[in-house]
């Protein structure tokens, strides 16, 4: 089974790059939502400027999120942790013998939609809530504690072979990030079920034996894209564990707090970018400039198909290139204003404040798809095969595409852009408070970060307004 | 004290500020730029943009109904509650898929096949051959 699924996958891996243009970027379902009407982004924008000037002037004078603490409620049970893990490496089996077994139809096999819907778009909202459940339910970290488990038994403290090189920082992270951007939003036959069963394993075997090398805690803090993500993410959430206590925070306190390790800032910018990319591919502004991007490379000499992957690759490196070089030129109007910190430090002091607007992104560009798509979980998981079992008896359950009106989709997308900005306008505010004593300079230094925001939020409004128009 | 005044008044400016903007159902003025000249019907919608023919639905005697093929991609633009009226016509036997709507039909080679119904979901959906995965059309249905 395994060898005719890997010489099917590498097939299909190599055709990846040809065939037909896919006509929209999320190939699962045919629908995509509305633009944001003209008065509503008029008024969202507005908000947005109001709420940012109001914010400049009367925000608090003593920091609120900086030196918030986590608070133990109770200790969870010992076998919660290897439960989950166990739970996690078994879905990811039966996961990977869906892809590679099912029907290879997207929209019958119950792999696309878990990879794309429930755990790119929907762990990041979950993150957010709920805290780092990724870390329990991660199958290969979890694989890697059972073995080191059982290897401790026979024999005590091995230490990781090879020491992580510190420079490295997150950057491994960060390649897995946009790689997986790129599969997303630009690879042919992105929504396979073998491919994406193919990758998983891959990814998977990669993180196992980096991990064995390393050390599970560098690794997994360093080199697991998705690892890493989750774990940005879940510095806005009231909930965490310390020391194997449940605990409470204040919301968005965490991020304050957070590792700066190298490739992290870029981590966050390239989050936002990957999403901003998704939503500008839907606009008139990128088709038509993609339309003469792919001309030009047909004449070059490339065909067809080629030059439209290579038209939209260019197309997400500058998205990302355009979200890091806005960030880095607030962050340079700072530098102007304090001298005695390196640019590197400031753009590391400030980016958290970017990820209450990159979950705002998340949610304002996938919200319908989670909706939507993730109703069809429930056909899917009765039918993982495809083949027409029915495990759950809810395998005759349909999609309700009238569960939401558009009209309410805009409200949500327009209000996760306003609450994001709040949010990270605050979180740069009680920065700045911590950072300059002096009011003057923590007032001009919040000028250019409300300038980055604004700037975010408003491309935000504006990527959701030019969409399918 | 002063600021908690100041927060709420900035607050109530801008809730008074979106319901004010806000369009009631069934007489929303779309300001598109490229809003075509509205056709006079009853029923149908506004007029596509980059269509050749606008949709229109039943008919006085020269109504025209897009003809949706292979190789030229139009949008057809409706209103919830309108009734979404087109013919397809393919060379080779295809089905034609509305997305979302899941609705589907069979196409004989050569032959004219007409499609009606009633846009119930908003949203914007991909009319397309299925066998060949060719997008024919975007259907747009907007808020009523």
């Amino acid at each position: 089974m395994r060898c005719r699924a890997l010489v099917s996958a590498a097939v299909i891996g190599s055709a990846m790059l040809v065939g037909p243009g896919q006509a929209s970027a999320h190939g699962l379902i045919g629908r995509e939502d509305l633009p944001v009407p003209d008065w509503l982004f008029g008024w969202a924008a507005s908000t947005v400027l109001i709420i940012s000037f109001v914010a400049l002037g009367f925000l608090w004078r003593s920091p609120q999120l900086e030196k918030a603490q986590a608070r133990p409620l109770f200790r969870l049970p010992l076998i919660l942790e290897p439960l989950c893990g166990a739970i996690g490496v078994a879905v990811f089996a039966g996961l990977l013998y869906t892809g590679f077994d099912g029907v290879q139809s997207p929209q019958d096999n119950l792999l696309p939609t878990v990879v794309y819907v429930l755990f790119w778009a929907a762990l990041v909202p979950i993150s957010a809530m709920f805290g780092n459940v990724f870390r329990v339910f991660n199958p290969w970290r979890a694989f890697v504690r059972g073995c080191g488990w059982l290897i401790g038994r026979i024999r005590p403290n091995v230490q990781p072979l090879l020491t992580y090189p510190e420079r490295l920082g997150r950057w491994p992270a960060v390649a897995g990030l946009v790689a997986f951007g790129w599969l997303e939003l630009i690879a042919h036959n992105r929504d396979g079920p073998a491919l994406l069963a193919t990758l998983a394993l891959v990814y998977g075997s990669i993180q196992v034996v980096g991990m064995a090398l390393f050390g599970i805690e560098k690794w997994t803090d360093r080199a697991d894209t998705f690892s890493v993500l989750f774990s940005i993410f879940s510095g806005i959430s009231a909930f965490t564990v310390v020391d194997g206590q449940f605990a409470v925070r204040r919301p968005f306190s965490a991020l304050s707090k957070m590792e700066w390790l190298p490739g992290t800032v870029f981590m966050i910018c390239a989050a936002i970018g990957i999403t901003a990319f998704d939503g500008a591919s839907q606009g008139k502004l990128w088709l038509d400039t993609a339309a003469q991007l792919q001309s030009l490379l047909e004449g070059i000499g490339f065909s067809a198909p080629i030059s439209l992957q290579i038209a939209s690759t260019i197309g997400l490196c500058l998205a990302i290139a355009l979200i890091s070089g806005f960030y880095r030129l607030g962050v340079s109007g700072i530098s102007s204003v304090d001298t005695s910190k390196t640019s590197v430090q400031l753009r590391q002091l400030f980016a958290h404040s970017l990820v209450p607007i990159a979950l705002a992104y998340v949610v304002a560009h996938y919200f319908s798809l989670l909706v939507f798509q993730g109703q069809a979980t429930a056909y899917l998981v009765s039918d993982p095969l495809g083949n027409g079992s029915d495990l759950l008896g809810t395998a005759q359950a349909t999609v309700n595409y009238g569960l939401i009106s558009a009209t309410g989709i805009w409200y949500v997308q327009v209000g996760a852009l306003i609450v994001g900005h709040i949010a990270g306008l605050a979180l740069a505010h009680d920065r700045a408070l911590v950072m300059f004593p002096n009011s003057k300079m923590a007032m001009r230094s919040q000028y250019w970060m409300l300038v980055v925001m604004v700037g975010f939020t408003s491309l935000g409004l504006w990527l959701l307004a030019q969409a399918n128009a | 004290m002063k600021q908690a005044g100041l927060l709420v008044v900035v607050a109530g400016v801008v809730i008074a500020a979106f319901l004010v903007l806000r369009p009631e159902s069934k007489s929303s003025n779309e300001e598109k730029a490229s809003t075509p000249p509205a056709v006079q019907q009853n029923q149908s919608a506004p007029s596509t943009t980059e269509a050749t023919k606008s949709p229109e639905a039943t008919a006085p005697a020269e109504a025209k109904v897009p003809l949706l093929e292979d190789g030229k991609t139009q949008t057809i633009k409706v209103r919830k509650g309108d009734e979404v009226h087109f013919q397809v016509k393919s060379a080779v036997p295809e089905e034609v898929h509305v997305h979302g709507y899941d609705l589907s039909k069979d196409l004989p080679a050569g032959e004219l096949v007409d499609m009606k119904f009633k846009a119930t979901l908003e949203g914007s959906f991909e009319i397309e051959l299925e066998d060949s995965s060719t997008l024919l059309a975007t259907l747009k249905v907007e808020p009523s």
